[in-house]
This record gives C-alpha cells, sequence and structure tokens, in this order.
C-alpha cells in the first residue's frame, strides 16, 4: 500500500442472502493505473465494483478512497463516474443535457462553464454535432461514448467501467479498447473495468485482478498472469489449456516433479507452479499445458520416448492459428494443441500424429490449488 | 399473437373452420353491447317525447341543457370532483406503486390486499360504511365527504397503473444518477418522476373517468349543494323522466369517452417514445 | 433504498386504514346496535338485527333473489361472452384490436347511461317493443321492464366485458401447438374444442365468472333504475333502510351479511384457484 493509492479493499465480504458473493477480497489500485477485475458470471467482479461506487454495502471490511473510508458516504457523495452496461442514458434528456447532468448535480460551475465542459467532453469522444440528439436515436456505440463522456467530464478520482463494451459488435468492440486505453492514457484518471472477456482484460489492462466463487484468485500485470499462473483455474481462465490431473511420482531439484499421468499411466516431466502450495509425493495433481505449448509431430513408430500417441479428431482455423483436437491414445481425454498457420497436412482430421511438452511448460498444481494467502497488490 | 396468414405449405397451423355462426353470434354481442349507447344518443336527437323512438331530429333537449342551470352546475362540480379526488388518488396511488414495487418482499401480499381492497367490496357496502364514518367524525356530507370517498374508490386503479410502469422501470437510471451526485430526492425529481409521467397521466385520466360516473358512492355521501352530475341524474330518472336526460347521458358519454381518448393518445405516445 | 420505498406506503395505507378500514369496523359496530324509538342508534352488543334477517321472509328471499339473479346474470353472461372471447384470441387477426376497442367503450360508459337507455329500449313504448310489433311478432306491447328480465338484461349488458377479458387473457396465451397436436391426432374442430381449449379456459372462466357474480350481486342501480319495488336486491334493501327507513343498525347488518358472502366467494375462489390471478403483475 503505497500513498500512490487511491483504491483500497480490505478483506471485503459480500453476502446475498445464503450466496457469498465476494469472500475476503483485498486489493489496491494505484493512481492512474487501468485495473481490470476479471473472470467468469458470478464471480463477484460486479459487486465489487458497486460496492466502490456505493450501490452494495459490505457485510465486512473496508473500501478506502485516497486513504479514508468512504462506507459512510453514499454513492452521490463519492467522487467516483461510473458507465454501465446499458449504459444508462436518460432517454428524456438530449445528449448534451446527459453530460452535463453530473457537472449540475455537483454544481461544478456556472451554466455556461457546464455547457462548454461538456461540449468538450462530447468533442473528446468524437461526437461534436450530436448535442441535441436524445439517446434513442444514437448507435450501440455512440451512446457508449455519451456514457464515457457523461463521467469523463466529471474528472472523477476514479473511473468504474461495467462490461461497458458487452453489447457491442466485435469490431467495434475492438475500437473501443483502443479508444478507452488512449483516453485514459491521455486524461491519467485511475480506471477501474469489469469484464469476463479475459483478451479484452489482457489487452487494456496495467493490472489484472482475476476473480473465482467471490475470491480473489491472482492479482498482477497481464504477463504474470499469463506466464505465472497462481492456480490451475486462472491457467485455465486465460488462454487456452490442457488441464491433465496427474500423480505425483518424484520431487527432483530446482522446482521440477517427475509425475504419472492419471489414465495413461504414463511418466512425464514438469515443473511446479509457483501457487505456494508445495505437494508431496503420492499427491494427486493437475498439470497444466498451454494449448500453444504443445509440440505435434508426424506419428513416428521409432522416436516414442517422450512423446504420446494420438489422433486428430477436430481442428479449427482461427486465422493466425490452427487449433487441433487430438485425442489422446488409450484415453478419452482430448488435447488441445495450437499451432501458427494454417493447418499442415500431415495433421488433418484422424491422421495419427504424437504430442509432447518441455518439461518448463507443464505447470503443475497441488491438490489444494488454493491462490496464495494473502496476495500481494 | 394469433394465427394470422394461412399459407398454402402450412395448414397444419390451427385456423378454426371459418364459422359463419361465430361471426354472427360476435357481431350479435356487439350489437347489443352498442344498443343502449346509440339509443341514448340518438333519442337525445329526437323530438318526439311521447314515443320514445327516435322521430325528428332536434337540438330542443340540448338548448333545454344549455339553460338548465342546475344541471349545468352539477356537470362543474363533477368535472371539479374528478380533479380533486383524483388528484389525491394520484398523490397516494403513486407512493403506494412505489411502496409496493421498491418495498421489501415480506408482507407484500397483504399490503396489495390492504390496497386493492376497495375494489373487492360491493360499492354498496364502502357508501354505507363511510356514511356511517361521517357521522362518527361529524364530517357532513358534502364536498370533503365526496373526495374522500371517491379517492378511497379510486385508489387502488391509480396503483395497480402506477405499479405495472414502475415495475419495469429502469434502475440503472436511478443509479447512475445518484452516480453522477444526485441526492435520492434530486433523482427522483430529475430521472424518476419524469419518465413516470407518461403513467401518472394516464392514472389521473382514469381516477377523474371513475369519478366522474361514480353514482352509489355520490348518492350517500352528497349534500343538497354539493351534488355531482350522475346524483342529479339519478333523481331525475326517480321523479321526472324527461328527454333531456338523453342529452346529458349523451354529454357524460362524451367527457369519459374524451377522456378514454386522451389516455390511449397519451399510452400511443409513451410507447413511441420508448424507441 | 428499500427501507426509504416502504415509508412511501405509509400514507396511502393510512388512508386507506381510516378511511376504509375504520369504517368496515363501524359497519359492523352498528350491526350489533339497535336503533332507539327516538331514531338514535343504541351501541351494544345485540343480534337481533341478524335474527331479524333470518326470520323475515322479505330480506331471506331479498338475499336469495339476488344470489338467483346473480347467477342468472353469470350464466347469461358467460354463454354471450365466451364466443366474443374466443373469436378475439383465436380468430381474429387484423380485426382484433379494432374489436377489442369496440368491447372498452361500452365499457368505460356510465352504468347510469346504460341503465336508463335499458329503460327506454325495453319500455312498453320503446324501442324493442315497436320493434317487435312492427315486424307482427307480438299483438301487443310485452312488459319487459320493471321485472327481473329486465334487470338480468341490464347487468348481463354491464358484465360482458368483465368476463370477456379473463377468458380472453386466457385463451389468448393457450399453446397453439396443443391444439394443433389435438387436430393433428384426429380430432374434429369440435372435439378439439371441447376436449382441449374449453377445459384450458376454465382459469379464465373462472375468474370472470366470479367477477361478474360479486358485480351483481352487489349491483345496485341497475336494480333500482330497472327492477321492480317488490322484488329488489340486497343492495336496494340497504339503501332503503339508510335512505329510507333510517335503522342504520339493521342496514349495517345486512351490509355484513352481503359482505360476508362475497368474502366467502372469494375465500372459495383462491382455495380452488389462487386470487393472485386477478392482480395482475405484482
Amino acid at each position: 500500500m503505497t500513498s500512490d493509492t487511491i483504491v483500497e479493499l480490505v478483506e471485503v465480504t459480500k453476502r446475498f442472502g445464503t450466496t457469498l458473493a465476494v469472500d475476503n477480497a483485498s486489493f489496491a489500485v494505484s493512481r492512474g493505473e487501468f485495473c481490470t477485475l476479471l473472470g467468469p458470471s458470478g464471480c463477484g467482479k460486479t459487486t465489487l465494483l458497486r460496492t466502490i461506487a456505493g450501490f452494495e454495502f459490505p457485510d465486512s471490511g473496508d473500501v478506502r478512497i485516497a486513504g479514508k473510508s468512504c462506507l459512510d458516504q453514499p454513492p452521490h457523495r463519492r467522487n467516483l463516474a461510473m458507465v454501465f452496461q446499458g449504459y444508462a442514458l436518460f432517454p428524456h434528456r438530449t445528449v448534451l443535457q446527459n453530460v452535463m447532468f453530473g457537472l449540475r448535480m455537483r454544481k461544478m460551475g456556472s451554466p455556461s462553464d457546464i455547457a462548454s465542459w461538456a461540449r468538450s467532453a462530447l468533442g473528446m469522444v468524437g461526437l461534436e454535432g450530436f448535442e441535441d440528439r436524445h439517446p434513442q436515436q444514437l448507435s450501440g456505440g455512440q451512446q457508449q461514448r455519451v456514457a464515457l463522456a457523461r463521467a469523463l467530464v466529471l474528472k472523477p478520482e476514479v473511473l468504474l467501467l461495467d462490461e461497458p463494451l458487452g453489447a457491442l459488435d466485435l469490431k467495434l468492440r475492438k475500437t473501443m479498447r483502443y479508444e478507452l486505453k488512449r483516453l485514459q492514457r491521455t486524461t491519467g484518471i485511475t480506471t477501474i473495468y469489469v469484464t469476463h472477456d479475459q483478451e479484452e482484460a489482457m489487452s487494456m489492462s496495467d493490472k489484472v485482478i482475476l476473480l473465482n466463487s467471490g475470491r480473489i484468485e491472482q492479482v498482477g500485470r497481464p504477463e504474470e498472469i499469463y506466464q505465472a499462473p497462481r492456480s490451475a483455474f486462472v491457467g485455465d481462465f486465460i488462454g487456452e489449456s490442457n488441464l491433465v490431473p496427474a500423480t505425483i511420482v518424484e520431487l527432483m531439484p530446482a522446482g521440477r516433479v517427475r509425475v504419472r499421468l492419471d489414465g495413461t499411466g504414463r511418466m512425464a516431466a514438469a515443473r511446479l507452479a509457483e501457487s505456494g502450495n508445495r505437494p508431496s509425493v503420492g499427491d494427486a495433481v493437475t498439470v497444466l499445458i498451454r494449448a500453444e505449448c504443445v509440440r505435434l509431430a508426424p506419428a513416428d513408430s521409432n522416436s516414442t520416448d517422450g512423446w504420446f500417441a494420438g489422433e486428430v479428431i477436430e481442428r479449427s482455423f482461427l486465422g493466425a492459428t490452427s487449433r487441433l483436437y487430438v485425442k489422446a491414445g488409450g484415453s478419452d481425454r482430448i488435447v488441445i494443441a495450437d499451432l501458427i498457420g494454417p493447418t499442415p497436412p500431415w495433421a488433418q482430421v484422424s491422421a495419427k500424429v504424437r504430442f509432447s511438452w518441455e518439461a518448463d511448460d507443464g505447470l503443475v498444481y497441488g491438490p489444494g490449488d488454493a491462490p496464495a494467502a494473502g496476495a500481494p497488490p | 399473437m394469433g394465427p394470422t396468414m394461412m399459407s398454402g405449405a402450412n395448414t397444419r397451423r390451427y385456423r378454426p373452420r371459418r364459422s359463419i355462426a361465430l361471426r354472427v353470434v360476435v357481431a350479435a354481442v356487439y350489437v347489443f353491447l352498442f344498443l343502449p349507447i346509440v339509443a341514448v344518443v340518438l333519442l337525445g336527437f329526437s323530438e318526439n317525447i311521447s314515443i320514445i323512438a327516435f322521430d325528428q331530429f332536434t337540438l330542443r333537449w340540448y338548448r333545454q341543457l344549455i339553460g338548465d342551470e342546475p344541471v349545468l352546475s352539477a356537470l362543474w362540480f363533477s368535472v371539479q370532483l374528478g380533479i380533486l379526488s383524483g388528484g389525491l388518488a394520484v398523490a397516494l396511488g403513486t407512493m403506494a406503486a412505489f411502496g409496493l414495487v421498491r418495498g421489501p418482499m415480506r408482507g407484500k401480499a397483504i399490503m396489495q390486499t390492504a390496497l386493492y381492497s376497495p375494489i373487492v367490496v360491493p360499492e354498496i357496502i364502502i357508501a354505507v360504511a363511510l356514511l356511517i364514518l361521517f357521522v362518527l367524525l361529524r364530517i357532513p356530507r358534502g364536498y370533503i365527504a365526496l373526495i374522500i370517498g371517491h379517492s378511497v374508490l379510486i385508489l387502488p386503479y391509480v396503483t395497480s397503473i402506477v405499479s405495472a410502469r414502475l415495475y419495469g422501470f429502469d434502475k440503472s437510471l436511478e443509479e447512475a444518477s445518484a452516480n453522477l451526485g444526485a441526492s435520492p430526492i434530486r433523482t427522483l425529481w430529475e430521472v424518476t418522476l419524469p419518465l413516470l409521467l407518461p403513467a401518472i397521466i394516464g392514472a389521473a385520466l382514469i381516477a377523474f373517468k371513475v369519478s366522474f360516473d361514480e353514482v352509489v358512492g355520490s348518492m350517500f355521501w352528497a349534500s343538497a349543494r354539493a351534488q355531482p352530475l350522475p346524483v342529479l341524474v339519478f333523481s331525475m330518472l326517480q321523479f321526472e323522466l324527461t328527454p333531456e336526460v338523453n342529452a346529458i347521458g349523451t354529454v357524460m358519454l362524451t367527457v369519459t369517452l374524451g377522456v378514454l381518448g386522451a389516455y390511449q393518445l397519451v399510452e400511443w405516445r409513451r410507447r413511441k417514445a420508448r424507441m | 433504498m428499500t427501507r426509504n420505498s416502504s415509508v412511501a406506503l405509509v400514507p396511502p395505507l393510512a388512508w386507506l386504514g381510516v378511511f376504509f378500514l375504520v369504517p368496515m369496523i363501524a359497519v359492523f359496530v352498528y350491526s350489533l346496535a339497535t336503533r332507539t324509538p327516538g331514531g338514535d342508534v343504541a351501541l351494544g352488543v345485540s343480534f337481533q338485527n341478524y335474527a331479524r334477517i333470518g326470520q323475515s321472509a322479505l330480506y331471506l328471499w331479498g338475499a336469495l333473489r339476488s344470489l338467483w339473479i346473480a347467477l342468472e346474470v353469470t350464466v347469461a353472461t358467460l354463454v354471450v361472452a365466451y364466443p366474443v372471447a374466443y373469436y378475439l384470441a383465436l380468430v381474429a387477426a387484423r380485426w382484433r384490436i379494432v374489436l377489442f376497442v369496440l368491447l372498452i367503450v361500452p365499457w368505460w360508459c356510465s352504468i347510469l347511461v346504460k341503465s336508463f337507455a335499458w329503460v327506454a329500449i325495453l319500455s312498453e313504448r320503446g324501442v324493442l317493443n315497436r320493434a317487435l310489433l312492427a315486424v307482427g311478432l307480438i299483438d301487443h306491447p310485452l312488459k319487459l321492464l320493471y321485472n327481473e328480465f329486465a334487470v338480468v338484461i341490464g347487468l348481463v349488458h354491464v358484465l360482458i366485458p368483465f368476463m370477456v377479458l379473463p377468458i380472453y387473457a386466457t385463451l389468448e396465451k393457450l399453446d397453439r401447438r396443443l391444439i394443433e397436436a389435438a387436430g393433428n391426432l384426429g380430432s374434429s374442430p369440435l372435439r378439439a374444442f371441447w376436449e382441449v381449449i374449453l377445459p384450458l379456459s376454465l382459469p379464465g372462466v373462472a375468474a370472470g365468472s366470479l367477477l361478474t357474480f360479486i358485480l351483481s350481486f352487489g349491483s345496485y342501480i341497475t336494480p333500482a333504475l330497472l327492477g321492480s319495488d317488490r322484488a329488489q336486491m340486497i343492495a336496494n334493501l340497504i339503501q332503503s333502510q339508510f335512505m329510507e327507513s333510517f335503522d342504520w343498525p339493521f342496514g349495517a347488518a345486512l351490509s355484513m351479511v352481503l359482505l360476508a358472502l362475497v368474502l366467502a366467494l372469494l375465500a372459495a375462489f383462491n382455495r380452488l384457484i389462487g386470487l393472485d390471478r386477478l392482480w395482475g403483475p405484482r
């Protein structure tokens, strides 16, 4: 917790009835940072955002803004601005009036000042000329930009965004991601972003907070999260991965292990993930191998050492890569392998192939699989 | 929506045999429904009073109506009463709607039953009950009694209409308003009520209509000086039967159907504005 | 926000508490009171009013007659309204909206106006008799007015929309595929109706019938204008106690009997089907 910390959550827990929506979550966001709350539906990310905004009240724990607890402040007194999932633009007001709304409520200036600030905010998002239209007359992307302008014009301490790009089509989403990031960098506003789209989170964020069922699984920069996932869940959620159950047979130096893979009974070398749990021999573990780390080669009866036999049962051409679904010989397991470029001729459907991975690319996660206690910011 | 076009390929679509009998019956029912209304309107323009049927066109009864002081003041009184009791009911009913839709779930069924009970109880009983209460509280029959009584009868209608609109209200608009700095009261004023306005206006029109046409309760609560039009008409029907009542009836129909038209207009505009 | 919102319930509930609940209790209290010879009300606990109702042929007959008329009206209205609901829900296509509006219009019109219109129509010199005479169906005018027949006609006329709408609502929601399935399995349209549509429409029929019955049972205006003086319905009897005889305690007892019967009907309906069907969206 540095003096640069703007938003801090300390051991926040929130229940809805019997459901535990947020379980002892703690994290901090620094000034000017683009921080994303990422996770599947129901993981608690929106609840956390709404708690920061003041629409939910935590059952226990504290929420601090600029060092001071804000729990006694109702939503309209917090110096935050939020962009809602449905944009929440006032249909009975014009675009300009929408953008002026917050300035009016917070009495930030004279009417003419407010109007001119609103106009320049609209200019910043590229909507000059739309001032007198009503939100219903705008496209989804335009509405989204109005919502953004309405928030940014207040120059809030923190900008909150609740899955703002969800309703847009893919191309527009990608454009808006770039726009948002550019705006954030220009204005330097601290931003907390909520999404379930991991590609979005990874491409935009300075820091990613990954949530699962109300608990924080990992906090870190996108590269850290990708390269050093702290749990099988994290590894699985980000990118395309294979999760193989196995049993530890031998612990070796430098964090290496030898495991016996369930199903085939074959042995393989792998590396312990930095999950804070140290498994022992005989523990049931999970081995995580990223799809792009699976090496594929044509079936060769000669060198079977270290390779596993398989058969291609399906393939997807993703443009820059090809994704192959390989049924591992001797079991029902499907292994996903990503290759750069189009599918090679020897890897068409029903071809016999062999696959393996570098020992260092196989991350082993212990039985508990819990995230490291007291995840640092 | 019901089955529409019958395409050749889609012959298994349920399409009842084109029954002439059904159409005849339905048409007859509609004729039956409109018969009295048409009769009243026509008779209001009919010259001959000894034969109760349409005779010669005349505006005689309307001329008589315009000069009929008690009728005109009763009409005017009914309008005022409709506005005042309707306004009171709208205020209370809107509050009730907020309480029902936004309030906690516990006890909601009981609240709903309580708020809608005036519709379920026969009017005569409400008329009698309030009469007794007015006597006990020494509230004289007349203006105040009528306003109170009508508001009780109208309240469920307003509650229902505003609740229906409030139920689907987008709460994120209010959250956005709060987030942007508006206190709960300002949010109510700037966001919620303006968006609720069409429903409130609709409810106000219904409220007016219910009050305007109210007979039974008015009979018990009115006084000689404070007499809504239906009460006057009723006593006219009991004592002196002149064709003028047909003209009065037509005027009453015009007022309430005008209100209906206005209500449909408000609804139509609201639906248009949604998009 | 929920706490604030339930505060909003206080004024309307208080208003109804004072001007609805308390009056109802007052009626009950009065029903146990007696009238002094001087015309005042002596409060107390006496069941003599109720006893009088039970012992007096006039009032017993009045209650029975009201029940009977309400029953006649309900059945007649059902017979007349069902085809309309059926037509609107399952047959009419482009005309549905127009027909709907045409159903709402008479409903909207004042019951007073509609009732006295029937006076004009059913009178011996009125439209109906003159038409029947002109066509030659009768020799001299029929006495169609100031009797049970006129009351039933008047009430049916008023209550048709109340019966049509619930049945329409139920029929409209019917899954067409059920009916198509019946048709595919070889049912004639008549059997499809009898075995599939009619049973599925029963909740709407029940709701409409309940509404119609209760409204006709407690009606005042129509019997007052179209009925005879000797054969009155409950509401008229109550009114005469309050406005003519000035025996308020007795009138209150009559009111309580009416209320009890209505509540009993509602309770029975709720037990069988569920009252929430009447309220609409929560």
